[in-house]
């Protein structure tokens, strides 16, 4: 970066600075959690707010350890996030390249038809039936196949196939190359970044799935985090038992601590697809 | 790619007839149609075959009785709808919440993408941006929650903070002033740092050589900013706004619902809060499809005339 | 590009995920081929956690009834959706718990014959004929004069006053006894510093909004134990044989002002119509409000609570207040959704004996000493003379709580000496209150346009309601609410109402 001007460094001083305040903003809440997390449930419970427990407690984390089903659910989760993201990010590719070809006979039509499922939806029973008439219903496949591409998704790596520089196919058709050699190693290279964010965006949906999971799943023991987690969400900020002599609901920490459980190894994965978003693409060394 | 219909040599040669020309395409183009093949499989059998359900907003629905033998109740449901004394209220609700966000929600994640792109410190950049995409993962309850903590009347900080510099108490959770800003400013807290990661892909796609050569040029920032940044992702702008008009009056259940009380339901009541109560609660399918329905028609029109304008302005639509 | 092993470790990663994705997705093994009696069931649980697969509780019931249960066990934050798409796509277990018994696809299912009709069969069965055959009971989830159901009972004198027993102690006061005691009660605990702070920084009353309770909100948690003081139906009446609703009495009124004057008083926490339930319990265990207008039982759970943060903290409960029409207290319908037995799966009136047998069995007198001790050694121990008292809480509230969820009787009315003198307290409380209860004498008629419309026109009256107690409408502007209530289709409701409940009469 040379000849800065000290227009431009004041630009980059003011940016800065709102960039942090924004930062701050937005993760205090999150901070709010972690801390109550740690405190104990006398200070919580005698303060309605609180920026900083006076004495850390381990409680609510032991509380998650004590039940193994949460544990248990997390693997779940981890194991659908995986398989379930790459289903989704083959599904997609494979369709989404075709139709960035503008020449393909039936594209329009295609899209159309895509953009037609976004907007209306055929409703949770229905689709509850074709997933129990091909037997899905009760294994992890459930949580995968059906949301196996999302039309959003499709349509926008779509556009990013269309934006990538002209004439790339000709010049490897010449080379001897099929359409899905030209995908495999032309195009795909060229779209890590696009092909990290809707990694990241397959796998968040994977991770917060929950009402295809109570719908399509009967056994407790196979059921992802997000499940439970919202049990006890809802247990601690509603209460639904109605019973006398019910026990009191999850306290505050436990519920702070188990949504900081749950979300922490989704968080821990954006880390790694930044360095994709991050490099760019020399894509003039492929035009040269 | 991206040149327009272009028809490369391999195409037939002009004077056969068209039939054989397509025919000829389909040919030439076999492995597209294979790797397409998945994909339409999977919206035929999850998307569409499903799609008979929409018809439940033109019958009686039971569910014990099953789709065939509930009986055709034509337009019913949409008449109730319509005829309804709060269809209006609702209507005009949901457009304001809904033109609320178009107009300070959609922008929000391009301009703090915009800003990000200017940081140089790449440090600097992934720090922020991994913060603000925290939000995301926190649920409506909590959120909600957060947000009551924060401005209940007694003992919130924001009316601490107000009263400690000493203004008058605001009673922000039953007021309907406040109802629509608070919404709007809940969905830009949670959802700004999470949409900005579609315009950073976009925008890493840019080639650094550009701008390379706009500063030998002599360009500043902003002109950077208008000739080299935008142009690259103004065309997932213009596809994320069209698909935005498609869930035009999907404003967001939850969070509403849990924002809501008695006081401030007059201007916070919309159609998914309105279904919720009048529908499914009390088991009601049909008339719950029929108004789904009715916003899907609405956002379909709207996508429709709106990815036919910009295809009229020369822009890349959404098909 | 990634590299080529990098590739393949991925590939290869992918591939074991995937094949013991797949090994996990085999069915399970059948079981119940030794002769035991196997059903299944859908049930929701309102705990943190499922049920477990060895939990002590069920293998005590599946051994005790010779039964093996496959149950499926919901969490109760979805349960509704659940239950529906089960109904919808005819997927349903030999007994399925129904929460919202009064939701208009249930009422047309079980007019349409899908359930079978249980009614008749009760009286065969000695303990289910005396935990769920109460006649008022039994009429609220009727429909059309027929039982399908075996409702899960409840208490039906369940309301009453919860108050800071300590506070009244600091300030020289007595337990309120009629409306103005209670007004002064709680007039003196937001303004004389009853927790000597040395501020003045409680409520006297701690409010909240029930729009949970859908069509039979009423718009604040406490409206109802306050209007059936002042004299008012619960939510309908039948006056020289017209049905009328609650909120188009005088007595509503009156009950309605004595809330607009905590209000302007400050007297009640001022956020109230934003104030969610778990909210409202908050602040009463921080302290921060000396009245509490709930279920009895909160005597426990909520003692619990307090005691937390405040340890000198003493409760006590109240629910006889005389009021122009002498002590009243309103009946809750007496039940928490209910077991239904689909024709589709239970085939025979056979299989429906041998579940309403285990149904019978399982509230027995040794399976409610269970329900409410647990097992010997690792929930409860007894003492030399043979009381038992709980030994580890965490245990029972892990393993015996969540399965509450499947006796047809929570055992509310039931003294154990064990339990302690408060427990005692409000279960006899229970038990007396019954003699006073008003109940809602529209619970068993079913209006189509209640149905149909019940909850959305029932926003209008609460809305009304608190706006009326907040000052933004007068009595006028609460009345031409109720006129707009009519209008929507409330005078329907009227008709219906009126009708049914001559036609019943009349059997």
């Amino acid at each position: 970066m040379h000849e800065r001007s000290l227009g431009n460094r004041l630009f980059g001083i003011a940016n800065g600075t709102v960039l942090i305040l924004v930062a701050a903003v937005m993760i205090i809440p999150f901070i709010y959690i972690v801390l109550i997390s740690f405190a104990t449930e006398q200070e919580v419970l005698a303060k309605s707010f609180m920026l900083f427990p006076t004495k850390f407690s381990l409680a609510g984390y032991r509380y998650i350890l004590s039940t193994p089903i949460l544990l248990h659910s997390l693997w779940v989760t981890i194991g659908v996030t995986v398989v379930g993201t790459l289903v989704n990010l083959l599904m997609t590719v494979l369709m989404a390249y075709p139709l960035a070809r503008k020449e393909l006979y039936g594209r329009r039509l295609i899209l159309l038809l895509v953009t037609f499922t976004m907007v209306f939806s055929a409703g949770i029973v229905p689709t509850f039936l074709i997933v129990k008439g091909l037997h899905l219903t009760n294994t992890y496949w459930a949580l995968i196949i059906p949301s196996a591409i999302s039309a959003f998704n499709l349509i926008i790596i779509k556009n990013f196939f269309q934006q990538l520089p002209d004439g790339l196919e000709e010049s490897a058709k010449i080379d001897g190359c099929n359409d899905l050699g030209i995908l495999l190693r032309i195009v795909l290279p060229l779209s890590m970044p696009a092909i990290a964010t809707f990694a990241l965006f397959y796998a968040v949906n994977h991770w917060n799935t929950f009402l295809n999971a109570i719908l399509y799943i009967n056994d407790s023991r196979k059921w992802p985090i997000q499940v439970l987690l919202r049990q006890i969400v809802i247990l601690t900020e509603k209460g639904l038992s109605d019973m006398s002599e019910a026990p009191p609901p999850p306290s505050k920490i436990i519920n702070m601590a188990v949504i900081v459980f749950s979300t922490v190894p989704i968080l821990a994965f954006y880390p790694f697809l930044q360095k994709h978003f991050a490099k760019g693409v020399l894509l003039g060394s492929v035009k040269g | 790619m991206n040149q327009v219909e272009s028809e490369p040599a391999l195409a037939a040669p002009a004077c056969m007839p068209k039939r054989h020309r397509v025919g000829l395409r389909l040919l030439r183009d076999k492995w597209l149609y294979l790797m397409l093949f998945p994909g339409v499989i999977y919206f035929v059998l999850f998307k569409y075959a499903p799609m008979w359900g929409l018809l439940l907003a033109f019958k009686n629905y039971q569910p014990y009785l099953g789709f065939f033998e509930s009986e055709w109740v034509g337009l019913k449901h949409f008449d109730r709808l319509f005829h309804d004394p709060v269809f209006w209220m609702l209507l005009r609700n949901t457009l304001i919440l809904a033109c609320y966000n178009i107009l300070f929600f959609f922008p929000a994640p391009i301009v703090l993408a915009l800003m990000l792109n200017e940081v140089r410190r790449e440090a600097f950049k992934r720090v922020v941006q991994t913060l603000i995409y925290v939000p995301h993962f926190v649920s409506w309850v909590v959120v909600v929650g957060i947000a009551y903590t924060f401005f209940t009347l007694d003992g919130g900080l924001v009316n601490e903070a107000i009263a400690s510099l000493g203004g008058e108490k605001i009673n922000f959770l039953i007021s309907t002033e406040w109802f629509r800003p608070m919404i709007t400013l809940e969905v830009i807290w949670k959802e700004t740092g999470w949409g900005t990661i579609i315009f950073l892909a976009a925008l890493s796609g840019v080639d650094p050589q550009l701008y390379e050569a706009a500063r030998i040029d002599g360009a500043g920032r902003m002109r950077q900013l208008w000739h080299i940044t935008l142009p690259a992702i103004r065309s997932t702008i213009t596809i994320l706004f069209i698909l935005r008009l498609g869930t035009f009056l999907d404003t967001g259940f939850e969070q509403i619902f849990l924002m809501l009380n008695s006081i401030n339901r007059e201007v916070g009541e919309v159609f998914d809060t309105y279904v919720y109560t009048a529908g499914i609660t009390q088991g009601q399918f049909s008339f719950s499809t029929a108004v789904g329905l009715f916003k899907s028609i609405v956002g379909f029109v709207l996508i429709i005339t709106a990815n036919w304008l910009v295809k009229r302005f020369g822009e890349e639509g959404v098909y | 590009m990634l590299g080529l092993p990098r590739k393949l470790a991925f590939v290869g990663l992918a591939a074991i995920v995937a094949t013991s994705l797949a090994a996990c997705g085999q069915g399970k093994k059948e079981e119940g081929s030794d002769g035991r009696f196997t059903f299944t069931m859908m049930n929701q649980y309102t705990s943190p956690e499922p049920p477990g697969e060895n939990n002590p509780i069920i293998k005590k019931i599946e051994e005790y009834t010779n039964t093996k249960i496959d149950a499926t066990w919901i969490p109760a934050s979805a349960y509704n959706d659940k239950v529906n798409v089960s109904i919808a796509s005819n997927d349903l277990p030999q007994v399925l718990m129904i929460q919202d018994t009064k939701s208009s696809s249930i009422i047309n299912a079980q007019r349409s014959g899908m359930f079978w009709e249980i009614g008749p069969y009760l009286k065969d069965y000695p303990n289910l004929s005396k935990y769920n055959g109460n006649e008022t009971v039994l009429n609220n989830i009727s429909v059309d004069g027929k039982v399908y159901g075996l409702y899960r009972a409840r208490a039906l004198a369940r309301q009453g006053i919860v108050i800071r027993q300590d506070w009244l102690e600091n300030l020289g006061l007595e337990q309120p006894k009629t409306i103005d005691d209670l007004y002064n009660v709680i007039k003196a605990f937001t303004l004389n510093d009853p927790a000597k702070t040395g501020n003045q920084d409680t409520f006297g009353l701690v409010e909240a909004e029930d729009s949970s309770n859908g069509a039979s909100a009423v718009g604040l948690t406490g409206f109802q134990t306050i209007s059936a003081f002042f004299g008012a139906p619960n939510q309908w009446e039948i006056r020289d044989g017209k049905a009328v609703p609650q909120f188009m009495t005088p007595e509503n009124m009156e009950a309605m002002k004595f809330y607009k004057r905590l209000y302007d008083e400050k007297l009640i926490n001022q956020d109230f119509p934003a104030t969610k339930t778990s909210k409202q319990q908050e602040q009463f265990f921080q302290g921060k409000a000396g009245v509490i207008f709930t279920t009895l039982d909160f005597l426990i759970t909520g003692g619990n609570e307090l005691k937390k943060a405040n340890p000198d903290a003493k409760l006590d409960i109240i629910s006889r207040i005389e009021g122009p029409e002498g002590e009243r207290v309103f009946a809750t319908t007496g039940y928490n959704g209910m077991f239904v037995f689909p024709k589709a799966t239970v085939k025979t009136e056979e299989e429906l004996k041998q579940l309403l047998g285990f149904f019978d069995k399982i509230v027995d007198e040794e399976m409610m000493y269970t329900w409410t001790w647990g097992i010997e050694g690792s929930h409860h121990e007894k003492d030399s003379s043979g009381e038992p008292s709980i030994s580890d809480q965490t245990a029972y509230s892990n393993e015996v709580s969540p399965l509450k969820q499947l006796p047809s009787y929570d055992g509310a009315l039931m003294i154990w000496k064990g339990k302690g003198e408060a427990d005692n307290k409000f279960r006899q409380m229970m038990q007396d209150n019954e003699s006073i209860i008003v109940s809602n004498p529209v619970e068993p008629l079913i209006s189509q346009t209640a149905v149909e419309k019940g909850t959305e026109l029932n926003k209008i009256i609460t809305d009304a309601r608190i706006k009326f107690i907040i000052g933004t409408l007068d009595e006028d502007g609460f009345n031409k609410e109720v006129e707009k209530w009519r209008a929507q289709g409330g005078d329907q409701i009227i008709a219906d109402y009126t009708e049914l409940y001559a036609n019943q009469a009349k059997k």
